[in-house]
């Protein structure tokens, strides 16, 4: 009988900055965390993953094992996991493998990023984006995504305040998440998103991501252990597609370019699959709005609003509580911050949380089937994962 | 004081700068021998039927496809506070990213021809620029 895997602790740092505590710090508050929500004693850990991108930002690399020692888990397999800013989901993908195969019993996965200590985000990030022939040129994330955002609101007649009403449901739920960069500041209305100023026009400067420092973590069982309030693993899987801006346009049959998210299409089809469901079942979801338009295309791409219908959707209220699909209840990228290598694992966090109930005043009622998504690159690669209640 | 800044990342040496050249200067991608379909950056395979590619040099003649502006651009890259980019369609089909030169943001639109140019692109950890392809309003 297949083994399955299930989450049973979950531990997060707050997102933020703090420029008072390094990455150990970090790591050391979420991994605590997620191992004491677990209920084990540490010493069952036999394994375990780190994703980082931006390592160089502490001169430090290798994190796996280092993270293991500052945890107490000496001994076991550790190893760091690079995948953009879908690292952490990638991680987890490969941590429930290591349940699934049978290789162990317990596996702890964790993300990490200090990006305050970087001279600028943009920068920092800068080995991501295309090295031949975009980067060199000038252009980082939020001019790529300034393309999808213009090509976007083209190809699907959206407007630039049905795409920037991401950042009001974010603020939102950020403002009732206590690890959030954006706890308990007020709403923000359209004037305030649309006269933030450009950062790449057609993006604002609400409209960004805030890259930040924080850690994330999560501790893997298998299914059959018997722990109470365990998460189940339903389906995980990861689809890639062309890192350059300009190999997105005649890569795919459908007419796809810049302005659909298709390796979320390809990876949500496989965890829906192994799921069992379709889009029709999910009940939140998580998605990687590093800028806001992008939290449109992955809705689009997990099938959760038809293609090009996502932007209004989400403007018509259709991802409050309540509506169609609830989503980034942790307030996304935009307001929770997005500490790149943790992110992946946050997500999960935030999912785990809302399916045990235990979300507090942004808890969604009758939450029951989880979806959590990660982009890496210019959607070069999308993690989807699929966890269910009881 | 002055604060020293740098493009980051850096280019680590000539080799690296010297290996894209045909790309940044004369727009040489490639074209499949078997199905003559063209590629920009260079293919090293084709991607339509795994043929063997070889170099085809572009008109440098292409559309805008669609436009953006850059408000914040990276150190390094100084010289217009404000810069319009655009993914441009190339009249051989491959699509590619690049800044437009000499206009500004309102005065461009989504199908309007371009035409390539050479222009400082960053500079090198030498100190040199890096020179590469740009695109204007085609004349």
């Amino acid at each position: 009988m297949a083994i399955e895997a299930s989450i049973i602790g979950v531990g997060m740092a707050r997102h933020g900055y703090r420029a008072d505590q390094g990455w150990r710090d970090l790591i050391f508050e979420a991994g605590s965390r997620a191992i004491a929500d677990a209920g084990i004693d540490r010493a069952a850990i036999e394994g375990g993953l780190v994703s980082v991108t931006c390592p160089e930002a502490f001169e430090q690399q290798n994190l796996g094992p280092l993270a293991a020692e500052e945890l107490g888990l000496t001994g076991g397999s550790y190893a760091q996991v690079v995948g953009a800013c879908a690292g952490g989901t990638m991680a987890f993908l490969h941590g429930v493998d290591m349940i699934r195969s049978g290789r162990s019993a317990y596996v702890i996965v964790m993300g990490v990023e200090k990006m305050s200590d970087v001279y600028s985000v943009s920068d920092a990030l800068l080995s991501y984006p295309d090295q031949d022939f975009e980067a060199p040129a000038g252009f980082d994330y939020v001019d790529t995504m300034a393309l999808m955002h213009a090509r976007y609101m083209q190809k699907y007649a959206a407007t630039a305040e049905q795409v920037a009403a991401f950042v009001r449901q974010d603020r939102w739920y950020a403002a009732r998440n206590a690890n959030a960069i954006d706890y308990r500041r007020p709403a923000l209305s359209m004037d305030d998103i649309m006269g933030s100023g450009w950062a790449s026009r057609p993006i604002t400067r609400a409209e960004c991501a805030r890259g930040c420092d924080g850690a994330s973590a999560l501790v893997l069982a298998r299914a059959d252990a018997g722990h109470r309030r365990a998460i189940r693993v339903a389906g995980v899987a990861a689809a890639t597609g062309p890192n350059a801006m300009g190999a997105k346009f005649g890569a795919w049959l459908g007419g796809e370019d810049i302005a659909e998210a298709v390796p979320t299409a390809l990876a949500a089809e496989r965890a829906y699959r192994a799921a069992g469901i379709d889009a029709a079942d999910v009940d939140l979801a998580q998605v990687h709005d590093c800028f806001s338009v992008m939290g449109a295309l992955h809705l689009e791409g997990l099938g959760i609003f038809p293609r090009g219908e996502a932007a209004r959707a989400v403007a018509a209220g259709e991802t409050a509580p309540g509506g169609h699909c609830p989503t980034n209840t942790d307030g996304g990228r935009i307001g929770l911050g997005h500490p790149t290598g943790a992110t992946g694992i946050s997500i999960l966090c935030e999912t785990a949380t809302q399916l045990r109930g235990e979300a507090g005043e942004r808890q969604i009622a009758d939450a029951r089937i989880g979806v959590a998504q990660s982009m890496g690159g210019n959607n070069a690669l999308s993690a989807v994962a699929v966890l269910t209640g009881s | 004081m002055t604060q020293m800044t740098t493009a980051r990342p850096v280019v680590a040496g000539p080799a690296r700068a010297w290996r894209t050249r045909a790309a940044r200067y004369a727009l040489t991608g490639s074209r499949c021998r078997q199905c003559h379909a063209y590629a920009f950056p260079p293919a090293r395979r084709c991607a339509q039927c795994d043929g063997a590619p070889e170099p085809h040099v572009f008109s440098g003649q292409g559309r805008i496809v669609c436009l953006a502006e850059d408000h914040s651009p990276l150190a390094g890259h100084g010289g217009r506070s404000r810069r319009p980019f655009a993914m441009i369609a190339l009249k051989e089909g491959p699509v590619l990213m690049a800044e437009i030169v000499d206009a500004e943001y309102e005065e461009l639109s989504p199908d309007q021809d371009v035409e390539m140019v050479i222009r400082k692109w960053r500079p090198e950890q030498s100190g040199l620029p890096l020179y590469g392809f740009k695109f204007r309003v085609a004349s």
